[in-house]
């Protein structure tokens, strides 16, 4: 029961929606996160602005590139044969089933900026390039600059997310995942790229979501050019373990059991992404 | 036979509350304390909100008394608290201080959240030994202490047998604060005729006519001017019987505003009443072979603050069915339910016994350790036999019937034992950990409470209509448990008439008989007994007018299949039904020409009569179970693997096994839920942090392992068919089993769990811990 009225807009191209963007008002992508908060009788918003009718729902292979448009949901990734593999395996176990699947969007997730989320640790691994619209036009902001804070990112009040480029790369790809349940929102999650030329070790991206306020990479330039040595996992999970300074705290795990358990996460996501590349 | 409430059910045929309609319904929302406790210096009441109706706070309910308790702790000694429909001084964040009566919802939630109150904050306790201790805040003026009531059981000289045992443990296991979470939270629409001076109340409730009588005594009315409708129950498990001050506020505010009015819980509000808080601490005193000698069992319950909520008589149920069907006679068993500045707690599935049976299956654990002996063998030495039912207790009840070696053995069949022993012996070797446990549970139902409207006893109509259809009119009702199909078996069979063409009316205090609802498994023994002996009353007529048709022996037919027969000669009983209704004066001379019965039934073993010790037998049933769980705990993660579940089961004579194991599944799932994460917590200023289920984990389907269940029938002695309760049992017994299990799992390394829930973050903390001694 969303208890104030509000105006409703539901333009229907990406200049119509920047023409109605303020302070006073909300984008609505799949709306899982949105219309919940709108509940809040002391949450008040003027303006509702729903991107269903904005033309930003698709995937695209560009070359170089795939496009994500900003509302794309977990089932479109599922359903487009050029989806990148690491998101699909993330769209395949995102909490709340097809329900949430066929509701929420890329962009959505990317904007709640919620720590405890998949999309942005995802994304954080393939290096991906937030496209976004305002009044004085276009700016891409590498996603490792898009989220500055718990449930904030950096686009301006008067700006929108359009999408995300993510790199295309024939590498290996995992996504480990810990939740208290299958309720649950991710504890600490670790998604991977890696790539293994002639037993050469040719890119590494490690990304760790939930574990911190936002997704951080773990260092890792340095073992690039180096052969995946057998403790490589474990020196990640090393790594990871010092790269978090300062774990997130909710109401179902405290911030010691997230440092506890994130380098079994990080070194089980990096043994996977090496056997994929294997495979 | 397609179950037709199951069919209405899928295909949306069923009026649940959400489906209640009435013209010119307005709506509220509630102001609700956001201090643990607080006196109120003044409410600021906003103007000229959209939609806005009314705002009435407690000054306005000066004509409305307090909520009536379901059932006051001053009756067994405890203290009395008056609860208060809207609050003058809050005793639990959440307490309803104002209400905002409003055209629409949204209009009555957003003018709720623009009243301002002005608090004096009171100095509050959130935990027991705060509430307990020497200076704490007395929480309700004129109490002694902040216990709402207590008790103690005591019979042997437990202090001798603890002196010269040769083994004494002690121990401590703790219950988080968890609740009922049904898919359908509460809710209540009144309607008040001015003109008839009636009101009727569509209430999502268990007992309609005890909500009556609670909604007649607070509002100054006469039970006849109140007409209480329970729709459809989406989900119940004990949330939904009476004592809250919604029920009684949404009827004043009717009659206030002179148009309908309709309130529904939020997520947020249903998960502040609270269900489970407990502390047990124990000491068993143990023989060599493993025979418990003594035990001395401490349960505490945080129950919240005071409320009209049966909530306390948890503490008291569970200690009650101590020592959990074992044959321990010197025994100390104390209670005591604590009043703090927590949300109160209604009764919930498992009231109380998961607790118990937790305390007294994690001491049989440990008495298997310490004796050496496998942790089937220690409770076969234990338990009451077979050939000694009824059993009497220390605590005063009498055990109907059981035999609990016999479920002991098929269970381990069921689950092979030896295979899974074997198994997790290879599993350890590889450095896994694997754990198997048992949990066993006698769990009392159908109580009758003297002095208060919990019964044992009810009363059903059956009715033929003169072109033979039957209805029957209970007092019990159905959350969910399927009473009213199994109830429809009963009458079947008695009268020759396919169940699935019977209609079943429940909860409707103008149509049904006076009766008392449902709570603790009751509704298929009280309200069943009653429809079967109408039913009897019926076919007895029947059997006299066919006869007469067939120009036969009464004695002689025969009622099956829709028809009565005799010799090969047959007549359907739409015809003898019609016959009685029009040729009364030729076929039905000998009886009352109608086909109309109202028969109440009162099962045996109850007893009223104290004890020496001044223990009463409230109780009907005693249902059990015995519960083998398998488990795997990640060693790196504090992930709990729930990997096999077997339930024996045996509630005596089963009526309908599916509605049976229906609820045994859910009561199972009920149980591992508590385990694996379902918790309500509070901030440490005395604020509850839980508000959706993202944050109160319940388990989905994909948590649990797929529940394998198989029957044992020990009828009852005292119940008209062997009948027992079923829907209560599984709870504790999963509890215990899975609890059992974990420290199975973890026992090579030193640790053990005595503290729920066993979600991941808990579970690494404890293997992280030092080591403990056995």
């Amino acid at each position: 029961m969303i208890p104030h009225r509000f105006d409703y807009h539901a333009p229907t191209s990406v200049d119509g929606v920047v023409a109605l963007l303020d302070a006073d008002s909300v984008v609505l992508g799949g709306g899982t996160w949105v219309v919940p908060a709108l509940a809040d009788p002391h949450h008040r918003v003027a303006t509702v602005i729903d991107l269903r009718r904005a033309g930003l729902a698709g995937i695209e292979d560009r070359g170089d590139h795939v496009w994500l448009g900003a509302m794309a949901t977990y089932t479109d990734l599922l359903r487009t044969a050029v989806t990148p593999p690491l998101l699909r395996l993330v769209a395949e176990g995102v909490t709340g089933g097809p329900q949430i699947q066929h509701q929420g969007t890329v962009g959505g997730a990317a904007c709640a900026a919620k720590p405890t989320s998949d999309i942005p640790c995802a994304l954080l691994a393939l290096d991906a390039v937030a496209t976004v619209l305002g009044r004085s036009g276009e700016r891409r902001i590498p996603v490792a600059r898009l989220w500055e804070a718990p449930f904030r990112t950096t686009v301006a009040e008067d700006e929108v997310l359009t999408g995300f480029e993510v790199p295309v790369r024939r590498a290996g790809f995992a996504y480990r995942k810990l939740k208290c349940g299958t309720s649950s929102w991710p504890i600490v999650t670790a998604a991977v790229v890696s790539t293994v030329d002639d037993g050469v070790l040719t890119e590494l991206r490690v990304a760790v979501g939930a574990a911190a306020a936002v997704p951080f990479i773990v260092p890792a330039a340095d073992l690039t050019g180096s052969t995946p040595f057998a403790m490589l996992a474990v020196e990640l999970a090393e790594r990871a373990s010092m790269a978090l300074t300062d774990p997130w705290s909710d109401e179902i795990a405290p911030a010691e059991y997230r440092a506890a358990v994130l380098p079994t996460i990080v070194r089980r996501a990096v043994t996977d992404a090496l056997e994929d590349c294997r495979a | 036979m397609v179950d037709p409430t199951a069919r209405d059910v899928v295909t949306a045929r069923v009026t649940y509350f959400g489906d209640v309609s009435v013209p010119g319904t307005t709506h509220v929302a509630l102001v609700r304390g956001t201090y643990p406790h607080a006196r109120i210096r003044g409410i600021q009441t906003p103007r000229d909100l959209p939609g806005v109706l009314r705002i009435v706070t407690a000054a306005e309910l000066s004509d409305v008394d307090p909520v009536p308790h379901n059932v006051d702790p001053a009756g067994i000694g405890g203290q009395h608290a008056d609860i208060p429909v809207l609050a003058n001084t809050v005793r639990y964040a959440g307490q309803p201080v104002a209400a905002v009566v409003a055209e629409t919802e949204g209009d009555a939630i957003a003018a709720a959240a623009a009243v301002e109150v002005d608090y004096e904050p009171l100095p509050f306790v959130l935990d027991t030994a705060e509430a307990l201790a020497a200076g704490a805040p007395v929480l309700v003026e004129g109490w002694r202490d902040n216990v709402i009531a207590s008790g103690e059981y005591l019979e042997g000289d437990p202090d001798q047998v603890f002196a010269s045992a040769e083994h004494v443990l002690e121990g401590t296991v703790r219950i988080q604060r968890a609740t009922t979470a049904p898919m359908e939270t509460r809710g209540y629409l009144a309607d008040w005729d001015a003109r008839a001076r009636r009101l009727t109340l569509w209430a999502t409730t268990q007992n309609p006519h005890q909500l009556r009588w609670a909604v007649a005594t607070a509002l100054r009315l006469g039970e006849h001017q109140i007409r209480v409708i329970a729709p459809r129950a989406g989900g119940s498990f004990g949330l939904k019987m009476h004592g809250y001050p919604e029920e009684i506020l949404v009827c004043a505010l009717a009659r206030m505003v002179g148009r309908p009015v309709r309130w529904v819980e939020d997520r947020a509000e249903c998960l502040l009443v609270g269900a489970r808080e407990y502390t047990a601490t124990y000491r068993a005193a143990a023989d060599g072979d493993g025979r418990v000698r003594a035990l001395d069992v401490t349960v505490t319950g945080n129950l919240g603050a005071p409320a009209a909520l049966p909530g306390w008589g948890q503490a008291f149920v569970g200690t009650a069915s101590l020592p959990n069907g074992y044959r321990v006679r010197d025994c100390r068993i104390r209670w005591q339910a604590v009043a703090t500045n927590k949300a109160p707690w209604t009764g919930a599935r498992g009231y109380g016994r998961e607790i118990t049976v937790l305390a007294m299956e994690h001491l049989m654990d440990r008495v298997a350790a310490v004796s050496d002996v496998d942790v089937a063998e220690v409770r076969r030495r234990n338990w009451v036999r077979a050939d000694e039912f009824p059993y009497d207790t220390p605590t005063g009840l009498r055990l109907d019937s059981g035999d609990y070696h016999g479920l002991l053995e098929r269970a381990l069949r069921t689950v092979g034992y030896g295979k899974e022993r074997t198994a997790q012996q290879e599993a350890r070797a590889a450095g896994r950990l694997v754990g198997i446990g048992l949990g066993f549970e006698v769990v009392p139902e159908s109580p009758d409470l003297p002095g208060s409207l919990v019964s044992g006893v009810d009363t059903s109509t059956v009715r033929m209509d003169p072109a033979g259809h039957v209805t029957v009119l209970t007092g019990v009702t159905s959350p969910g448990s399927g009473s009213d199909r199994g109830i429809a078996q009963l009458v079947g069979t008695e009268l020759g008439v396919d169940p699935a063409e019977i209609t079943v009316v429940q909860g409707d205090t103008d149509l049904c008989p006076y009766g008392y609802g449902t709570l603790s498994s009751r509704g298929l023994v009280t309200g069943g007994g009653a429809a079967v002996l109408a039913a009897r009353d019926i076919a007895a007529k029947l059997c006299t007018v066919a006869a007469a048709m067939l120009e036969a022996s009464p004695d002689a037919v025969t009622l099956a299949g829709g028809m009565a027969t005799v010799d090969g000669k047959a007549v359907p009983l739409a015809a003898v039904a019609h016959a009685v209704h029009t040729l009364g004066f030729i076929l039905a001379l000998g009886i009352e020409p109608s086909l109309e019965a109202t028969r109440t039934y009162r099962p045996g073993n109850i007893s009223h009569r104290p004890d020496a010790a001044g223990h009463i037998q409230p109780f009907t049933t005693y249902s059990n179970a015995l519960h083998v769980a398998v488990v795997e705990i990640d060693p790196d993660t504090g992930e709990l693997a729930l990997r096999r579940h077997v339930t024996a089961h045996d509630c005596g004579t089963i009526v309908n096994e599916a509605a049976v194991e229906g609820q045994l599944h859910g009561a199972v799932a009920m149980g591992m839920g508590l385990v694996t994460g379902e918790e309500v917590r509070y901030s440490t200023d005395g604020r509850q942090l839980t508000a959706g289920f993202k944050t109160y984990l319940m388990p989905r389907i994909t948590d649990l392992p797929r529940i394998e269940l198989v029957h044992q029938q020990t009828p009852s002695p005292f119940t008209f068919n062997g009948s027992k309760g079923a829907g209560e049992v599984g709870v504790a017994g999963a509890v215990a089993a899975l609890v059992g299990a974990a420290n199975d799992a973890v026992r090579p390394l030193g640790v053990r769990f005595d503290r729920l829930p066993l979600s991941p973050p808990n579970v690494l903390a404890t293997l992280r811990k030092p080591v403990v001694a056995l």
